[in-house]
């Protein structure tokens, strides 16, 4: 079965690509100059990005439509600021992180912006147990209390920990990314994790606590 | 829960509604199809540009000299000649200054420098005011007048912080920090540079005991500046990089307690040798050798001066006095060099909560851009604050014109214009109009005919006056056109006129004119607000 992926134009021809063209898509060391003068070769960079993108998105701001809306202004970010751009692709990759990175954490400034995830965070909980907001499985519960508790640390540590544990980065890809040494990702992380878990055990005790 | 291992594990479990969207995807894909396309055209007119880039360095210079250019210059100084006995340079002294800083930044952890700043009394603003209405004194000797003269340089040229930041483009900006207009107390600022010498990242905070009053960093991606908004708040702009940025070899540029000096004493400035190294002990026991380096005044003297104190242990610059006519403006030294596992605030700037930029503008601090390069004739007519002349028409010799905005310093609380036409016959045309050369210049005016010894001029079609020379005019022009970056003509000409609205822009011709072409461009100097696009 041919799954349809998506659509590129090339040399003024709208194309559909199946997910078995895209994946056999095959990109060379020239693969970044020619997409610089080349829409086609820039489509087939995005789509290959897009969905990396996306999910870091979801997984730092927990609600797809604003996750989509971010999506979409770091790859129009990337577009105006392509042809300042050196490096292969995996620089890169590393490249659209950090975009990506400040996009979210500028998004994220706005106090209001972080009550309203917050409610939606509340809101697809109770929806994910039949709108009964008091019959919360504890492993939702953890998840809710975990992605509150997150939001409440400073971007540079949510960043970490999210490229950590929900992207599965190594370290040494982080590192690149944020443009330090693995030990420092290693530090950075371990201190992170320690402010999160403190949080979350806070959390985790207070709302027992009120449930008694 | 205790357990970190558990509590990684409870992490990898949570789960995300994160299953990408097809038709989001592909209608995105059709928004940066189109995107693409608009920003290629753009990249094509961008090429165009890079000249008037390439000037807009050349500009901040001058910017940064425009006081010593036009004070100096307009009073009929010259500079005087090097004195061959001091053979060391201030520009080859700073330079090994920087480079001796630069083991500092060069450490494989992160490097925190702090210096402290203190900035003395500079009541500047009122007491200019005043100085300029009792030059107006027809009374007044000789005598009294040079010495108003000293008082009203000496007001002008003082109070006021270089300050060097980087842009993402990678260029160096430079903006100054002016500290209270009326307050005669000392002002401490506190200069915070967190450096990683391993990816170039960077992280600078001035900040009062009450609030930021500058920041600039890089985080590898983007560079992160705080400007003064129009309603005088400070805001915090971020950039991404551009193609043309690398990481700067030497912090010590822009970091640090020598950042903005250099720059400010470049080789084409009228800084002297310097003047003289002694000996002597800082607070903390420190053997130090301080070299005096500065400006010989309009009457011969260096009574403005720097003092630069180097522990002879490495050859680092430990503290800095800067002293105007005699009295000490500012103080700068380092009290802190360590390294640290972080910098005290994110690498990314945005992160920087708007309470921590002081919300609104600290009353007393403002902080203003030294040079705005490429405003429109709609800018300068509206950022002014008088009447701005303009050439009707472009010098028929000339080929582009550029109008930079530079800050006044001679009237702190307004700007300079500089409109700089080029020309490939390298008579290139300089247009300098500020209000606090209009005040200053018709007050001496004013003086010279009161004394029954008026300048002579000539009196255009348009009103427009062109006075005869009063000296000085091959200084202000050898240093005008050094600082945009032009050898100056042997040839050249610095023009002195008074429109009828009674400013005195000044004209500086890069090589001679016929008396026709001189007729030309004197007719042609029109109030901007009646310029018609061509």
């Amino acid at each position: 079965m041919v799954m349809i992926a998506g659509t590129y134009i090339q040399n003024g021809l709208e194309r559909t690509v199946s997910v078995n063209e895209l994946s056999s898509l095959r990109f060379g060391p020239d693969t970044i100059t020619s997409a610089k003068s080349d829409p086609g070769a820039f489509t087939r960079l995005y789509f290959r990005h897009y969905d990396a993108i996306f999910k870091y998105c979801v997984h730092r701001l927990f609600d797809r439509q604003t996750a989509e809306d971010v999506t979409s202004e770091v790859f129009l970010s990337i577009v105006k600021n392509f042809h300042t751009f050196e490096g292969n692709e995996r620089q890169f990759r590393n490249w659209i992180y950090r975009i990506a990175t400040n996009a979210v954490n500028q998004h994220l400034r706005k106090s209001s912006r972080q009550k309203a995830i917050l409610f939606r965070i509340e809101q697809q909980t109770n929806e994910a147990n039949g709108d009964d907001g008091g019959s919360k499985s504890e492993s939702q519960e953890d998840a809710f209390i975990v992605k509150r508790a997150l939001l409440a640390l400073k971007p540079k540590d949510q960043t970490i920990i999210t490229m950590r544990f929900f992207e599965n980065l190594k370290l040494e890809e982080i590192a690149e990314i944020v443009g330090t040494s693995a030990g420092t990702v290693r530090s950075q992380l371990s201190r992170a994790l320690a402010k999160l878990r403190k949080q979350f055990t806070s959390a985790r005790k207070g709302g027992r606590e009120a449930a008694l | 829960m205790n357990n970190e291992k558990q509590f990684e594990d409870l992490l990898r479990t949570v789960k995300f509604d994160d299953e990408p969207n097809h038709r989001h995807r592909d209608k995105l894909g059709q928004e940066l199809l189109a995107a693409f396309a608009g920003q290629q055209r753009q990249q094509r007119r961008t090429s165009l540009d890079i000249w008037r880039t390439i000037m807009q360095s050349k500009i901040t210079k001058l910017a940064a000299v425009a006081a010593v250019i036009i004070v100096v210059g307009v009073m009929g100084i010259r500079r005087q000649q090097q004195n061959p006995g001091k053979p060391i340079s201030s520009v080859e002294f700073l330079a090994k200054a920087q480079a001796a800083e630069q083991t500092l930044f060069a450490k494989d952890q992160i490097v925190h420098i702090v210096s402290e700043i203190t900035v003395f009394g500079n009541s500047y603003n009122q007491r200019a005011n005043e100085l300029l209405e009792k030059l107006k004194d027809p009374k007044l000797s000789s005598e009294q007048v040079n010495a108003i003269n000293r008082d009203l340089i000496s007001s002008w040229m003082v109070s006021w912080l270089p300050m060097a930041s980087l842009q993402a483009n990678g260029e160096q900006r430079l903006t100054e920090i002016r500290l209270s207009g009326e307050s005669d107390q000392p002002y401490t600022i506190y200069d915070h540079a967190w450096y990683e010498h391993s990816t170039g990242r960077f992280v600078r905070i001035m900040e009062t005991e009450d609030s930021i009053i500058f920041a600039n960093a890089f985080d590898g991606g983007f560079v992160y500046l705080t400007t003064a908004g129009q309603d005088g708040t400070l805001q915090l702009k971020s950039q991404a990089i551009t193609g043309d940025f690398r990481a700067p070899e030497n912090p010590a540029e822009f970091l640090g307690i020598t950042a903005g000096v250099r720059q400010c004493l470049s080789d084409k400035c009228v800084v002297e040798p310097v003047q003289e190294v002694t000996e002597d002990t800082l607070e903390d026991g420190t053997s130090v050798l301080v070299y005096k380096l500065g400006f010989t005044d309009p009457w011969g003297k260096m009574n403005t001066y720097y003092l630069m104190k180097v522990r002879r242990a490495d050859e680092i610059i430990a503290e800095i006095e800067y002293t105007y006519n005699g009295q000490k403006r500012l103080h700068i030294r380092r009290i802190a060099s360590e390294t640290v596992d972080s910098p005290d605030y994110s690498w990314n700037l945005a992160e920087l909560d708007s309470e921590e930029l002081g919300g609104e503008k600290p009353s007393d601090v403002s902080v203003a851009d030294v040079a705005i390069p490429n405003i429109s004739v709609r800018d300068m007519i509206e950022r002014a604050g008088f009447e701005t002349y303009i050439f009707s028409n472009d010098p028929a010799w000339t080929q582009e014109r550029m109008i930079v905005d530079v800050v006044d310093p001679m009237n702190p609380t307004s700007r300079m214009f500089i409109v700089l036409y080029t020309a490939q016959d390298s008579r290139h045309v300089l247009l300098i109009e500020s209000q606090g050369h209009n005040k200053y210049m018709s007050a001496m005016f004013r003086q010279a005919e009161a004394n029954g010894q008026p300048i002579k001029h000539t009196t255009y079609a348009n009103g427009c006056k062109l006075y005869e020379k009063v000296g000085g005019e091959d200084f202000w022009t050898d240093m005008s056109f050094r600082h945009c970056g032009f050898e100056p003509a042997k040839d050249r000409m610095g023009l002195i006129t008074e429109t009828p609205a009674g400013t005195f822009p000044l004209i500086a011709i890069n090589g001679a004119l016929s008396e026709e072409e001189l007729a030309g461009l004197m007719n042609s100097l029109i109030p901007a607000r009646e310029y018609k696009v061509k």
